[in-house]
C-alpha cells in the first residue's frame, strides 16, 4: 500500500464538470486532486484530452487547468470508501492500490449510455452510440461502412457527422421523438436525420450484413448496414455516490442542493450524475462545486445565476427526448435483458420485484454489476435498481486483499 | 400426531421453513408457509449453499450427514436452476500439525460410513492444481454437495404448493397467541402446531429463544471455469466456527456452478450492521489469495455480508418449545442452515407423529438451553 496523500478537495471524474471543479478549487488556494478512469484527462466530451480540441471552451479550460497546482491521478478508479474521509483507489493498468484522502470530495462520474432491448440488440455489429464514437476515436477503421444511428437525443446527430467525417457511410439517423419537438437538430445533419423513428428489430445474415427493421412515421423498413449504433440517452453513473451514502433517487441522479452538495456532509456532485445536461451544465455546476467545497463565496455567488440558466435551457432541451411507449414493448420472450448472465424477457416476468428476480434468475449479477440491465428493469418493469454492492467496480481480489493492508 | 390432516404454519421461508413444507406436504399434513418477503431471501440467500458432513460435535456430525443424505435422495427431482454438484470438500492441511487432524478426521468420518480420502501433497496438488506450493495434504470428502439456495428454496416451496401447501409472501408475523398467528395485514390464521424458522428473527416471536446474529462476509468473482474443482477449506475452519473468538477468518472457497468463485469466510458475534468492514474483507482475501496466488489477478465482482442465527451451543433448536405448547422451534443452524435444512424438516415430521427418529433428536431439543435458563430465573 502506498502513501494517502490528504487533499482538501478531490474530484473524481476528469470530464469537464470535474477539470472545472478542480480548477476552481485550485484557483480557490486548496490543495487538489482528480482521480479519473482514462490515461488522459477529458472525459467522454473530451475523450483523448482538451488539447486536441480546437474549441474556445476546450482551450480556455486547458489553459485553466495548467495555470494550476493539480495532482492528475491517471488510470486510477475509485472503489469504496476505505474510510469515512478516505477513498480506495486501484490502478487501471496496474495491481497497483492507494488511498487518497480528502477534505471535501466532489464527484463528477458522468454518465454511461441508456440501452433499451429489442430483439437482436446483443448481436454482433449493434453498439451504443457514444460506444461507437469512442472506437473510432480510438482507432476502428469506418471509412466505407455503412452505418444506421439510432435511439434518442442530441448526441445521435453529433455522432452522426463525427462518423461522416471518418468515412462512414451514415444511411440513417432514427430519432424516436417526433419532429415538432426536435426538428432544429435535422438541418445539421441533412437528410438521413429522420423523427418518429425507430429501430424495431435487428437480425444478421451470417456475413457481417445487419437486416434492420425500422418504424418510420408509420411505415416498416428495412435497411441493410454492416454497424447499428442504438442508445437512448444517458444513465448517471452514481454507484460511488451510493456506495459513499449519498442520496440517489429512483433514477439514479444524485439529489443535490444549490451549491450542488449532495446529502452527505462533504461531499458534492456535478454534471450528468445529478441530471443529464450535457457539457455546458456540468462546466457550469462544476465551477458552482469547486468554488463551494473551497469556501470561496466571493467567487461562487455570480456562477449560481450562470449555473440555473444553463440548467434551464438543457433541461428544456432533453425534455424534448421524452421516449414513446413503444421503445418499452419491443423486446420478446427470447430477447435478452441481462447480457452478463444471460437472462431473457420470459424469464422475468413472473417477478413482481427486482430482488427476487435478481436472486432467482441472477439477472443483474455479472461482472457489470445491473449497469446495462437495472436502467431497463427499471424501466420496463419499474423495478428500484437495489443497493450497490461493494466494490464499487471490478478490482482484482489481489488490490481488494492490499486495500486492506495497514 | 393422531390427526393425519393437522394443520401445521410454518413462519419463515428460509431453506428451513421451505424445506419443512415441503417434507410436512409430502406426508400428508397440511400446511401453511408465511414470509414477510419471499422464499430464500433471508440468511438463505446470503450464504454459500455448502452441503458438508461437518464434524464439529457427535451431534453436529448426525445431523449434518443424515441431511447430506437426504439432500443426495432428492438431488434427481432438482431442476437445473438448483445448480447441485456434487463437488465435493477437500479440508487443506497446511502442516504436519494439520495432517494429524486429518488422520483423526478420517477415522471419524469412517465411523460413521462418510467416504473420504488422505491426500498427500502430490494427491492434493493432482486434485487442485492453483493451490500453493507446500502444503502437507488434505482430506478429500466426495460426497459434500454445492447448491444456489435461494432457487432451491423458491423449489421446495414451489413443490409444496402443487401439493397443496399455503403461502403467505410479503407479509410479517406481529406475533404468536397460543395456536393463533396474527399478520401484519390483520389476517389470523391458527394451526395445530406453529413451527418457528424465523432464523436471527426467531426471538420476535420467542423471546425466550437464545439466537444471537453471527455475521460473515463474502467475495464472489468472475467467471474462471475448472480454477478450482472442489470446496476448499483450511483445517483450521473448525476452530473459526466454533471457537467464540469476537473476530475469526478462515480460509473456504467455493467453486460455483457459474465457474464463479466464491470466497469466505469470516465470522463475528454483535455486529449489527450489514456493510462490509475493509480489514475482515481484505483479511479473507489475503487468506484466499495466500492459498491460491493465481486468484490475484481475478475481479472481484460483488462483496457482502450476511447474519447467521447462531444457538447458545452451535447445535440448532430443533423441537418443542417448552414455553408455548402450540410452537416448535427449527432454527439456530447458523452456518449449516443449508446443510441440515433437510434434516430438520424429517426430525420435525417424525416427532409430530410420534414416529421414531432417524437420528436421536434429544440433542437438538430447545428444552436443553430453555430449561436451563428458566431455571436461572
Amino acid at each position: 500500500m502506498s502513501n494517502d496523500t490528504r487533499y482538501e478537495v478531490v474530484v473524481v471524474g476528469a470530464g469537464p464538470g470535474g477539470i472545472a471543479a478542480a480548477c476552481c478549487a485550485a484557483e480557490s488556494g486548496k490543495s487538489v486532486a482528480v482521480i479519473d478512469e482514462n490515461a488522459v484527462a477529458g472525459g467522454q466530451f473530451w475523450r483523448g484530452g482538451l488539447s486536441q480540441y480546437g474549441t474556445r471552451q476546450a482551450s480556455q479550460w486547458l489553459k485553466r487547468s495548467q495555470a494550476v497546482s493539480i495532482d492528475w491521478l491517471e488510470n486510477a478508479r475509485v472503489v469504496a470508501l476505505r474510510s469515512p474521509d478516505t477513498l480506495a483507489v486501484c490502478r487501471t493498468d496496474s495491481e497497483d492500490v492507494r488511498t487518497v484522502r480528502f477534505g471535501r470530495l466532489i464527484l463528477a462520474t458522468g454518465a454511461r449510455e441508456l440501452f433499451l432491448p429489442f430483439p437482436g440488440w446483443t448481436i454482433p455489429g449493434v453498439t451504443g452510440v457514444g460506444a461507437l464514437q469512442a472506437l473510432t476515436k480510438s482507432g476502428l477503421d469506418i471509412h466505407g461502412k455503412r452505418v444506421v444511428i439510432a435511439g434518442s437525443g442530441p448526441l445521435l446527430p453529433v455522432v452522426a457527422l463525427n462518423l461522416k467525417q471518418y468515412g462512414a457511410d451514415v444511411l440513417l439517423v432514427a430519432e424516436q421523438a417526433p419532429e415538432d419537438r426536435v426538428g432544429r437538430f435535422a438541418a445539421s445533419v441533412g437528410e438521413q436525420y429522420s423523427t418518429d423513428t425507430w429501430v424495431e428489430r435487428v437480425s444478421s445474415n451470417g456475413d457481417g450484413e445487419l437486416a434492420v427493421d425500422i418504424r418510420q412515421s408509420g411505415d416498416s423498413i428495412r435497411v441493410q448496414c454492416e454497424l447499428l449504433a442504438c442508445a437512448y440517452g444517458l444513465v448517471p453513473n452514481s454507484e460511488l455516490a451510493s456506495l459513499i451514502g449519498c442520496r440517489v433517487r429512483p433514477d439514479a441522479t444524485i439529489e443535490v442542493d444549490a451549491q450542488q452538495s449532495t446529502s452527505s456532509a462533504g461531499v458534492y456532485a456535478v454534471g450528468e450524475v445529478t441530471g443529464v445536461g450535457g457539457a455546458n451544465a456540468a462546466i457550469m455546476e462544476g465551477q458552482v462545486a469547486g468554488y463551494a467545497a473551497s469556501g470561496n463565496t466571493e467567487a461562487l455567488e455570480p456562477v449560481l445565476a450562470q449555473r440555473d440558466r444553463v440548467r434551464e435551457i438543457t433541461e428544456r432541451t432533453y425534455a424534448a427526448y421524452a421516449l414513446r411507449e413503444e421503445i418499452f414493448r419491443l423486446a420478446e420472450d427470447d430477447t435478452i435483458i441481462c447480457r452478463c448472465e444471460d437472462v431473457a424477457l420470459g424469464s422475468l416476468l413472473s417477478f413482481a420485484a427486482g430482488r427476487t428476480a435478481k436472486l432467482q434468475t441472477r439477472c443483474g449479477m455479472g461482472p457489470c454489476q445491473g449497469r446495462i440491465c437495472g436502467p431497463i428493469t427499471t424501466r420496463l418493469f419499474g423495478w428500484s435498481s437495489g443497493s450497490v454492492r461493494l466494490p464499487g467496480s471490478p478490482v482484482s481480489l489481489g488490490q481488494l486483499a492490499a486495500l486492506g493492508d495497514r | 400426531m393422531s390427526d393425519t390432516r393437522a394443520h401445521i404454519v410454518i413462519l419463515g421461508a428460509g431453506i428451513v421453513g421451505s424445506a419443512c413444507a415441503d417434507v410436512f406436504v409430502s406426508d400428508g399434513l397440511r400446511v401453511t408457509l408465511i414470509d414477510r418477503s419471499f422464499p430464500g431471501s433471508g440468511a438463505t440467500a446470503e450464504g454459500m449453499g455448502h452441503i458438508v458432513a461437518m464434524d464439529g460435535s457427535p451431534e453436529e456430525l448426525a445431523l449434518s450427514s443424515y441431511s447430506r443424505e437426504l439432500w443426495h435422495s432428492l438431488s434427481g427431482s432438482l431442476s437445473s436452476s438448483c445448480e447441485y454438484r456434487r463437488f465435493g470438500t477437500i479440508w487443506i492441511a497446511a502442516n504436519d500439525r494439520h495432517m494429524s487432524a486429518v488422520a483423526a478426521k478420517h477415522r471419524v468420518y469412517d465411523a460413521i460410513g462418510i467416504e473420504s480420502h488422505i491426500l498427500d501433497p502430490a494427491q492434493l496438488y493432482r486434485q487442485e492444481p492453483n493451490l500453493r506450493p507446500g502444503l502437507a495434504g488434505g482430506l478429500l470428502v466426495p460426497d459434500d454437495v454445492v447448491v444456489y439456495p435461494p432457487a432451491v428454496a423458491r423449489e421446495l416451496v414451489d413443490r409444496a404448493v402443487a401439493r397443496g401447501a399455503a403461502a403467505i409472501f410479503g407479509v410479517d408475523v406481529v406475533r404468536v397467541d397460543g395456536p393463533t398467528v396474527y399478520l401484519a395485514d390483520r389476517q389470523e390464521i391458527t394451526g395445530d402446531v406453529i413451527i418457528n424458522a424465523l432464523g436471527i428473527g426467531a426471538p420476535r416471536i420467542s423471546p425466550h429463544v437464545p439466537v444471537r446474529p453471527r455475521r460473515g462476509h463474502l467475495v464472489i468473482t468472475e467467471r474462471v471455469p475448472a480454477f478450482v474443482h472442489h470446496q476448499l477449506v483450511e483445517l483450521g475452519y473448525l476452530d473459526s466456527a466454533h471457537g467464540t473468538s469476537p473476530v475469526s477468518v478462515a480460509f473456504n472457497v467455493q467453486p460455483r456452478a457459474t465457474g464463479q468463485l466464491l470466497i469466505g469466510s469470516s465470522r463475528e458475534f454483535d455486529v449489527e450492521n450489514s456493510t462490509v468492514d475493509w480489514e475482515i474483507l481484505s483479511r479473507m482475501v489475503r487468506l484466499a489469495v495466500d492459498y491460491l496466488p493465481n486468484a490475484r489477478s481475478l475481479d472481484a465482482i460483488r462483496a457482502w455480508t450476511g447474519f447467521r442465527p447462531a444457538s447458545a451451543d452451535g447445535l440448532p433448536y430443533i423441537g418443542p418449545d417448552p414455553y408455548n405448547e402450540n410452537v416448535w422451534l427449527a432454527t439456530g443452524h447458523e452456518g449449516l442452515g443449508i446443510t441440515t435444512a433437510l434434516g430438520t424438516a424429517h426430525l420435525l415430521l417424525d416427532q409430530l407423529r410420534g414416529r421414531s427418529t432417524a437420528i436421536p433428536a434429544e440433542p437438538y431439543w430447545p428444552a436443553r438451553i430453555l430449561e436451563e435458563s428458566r431455571g436461572e430465573r
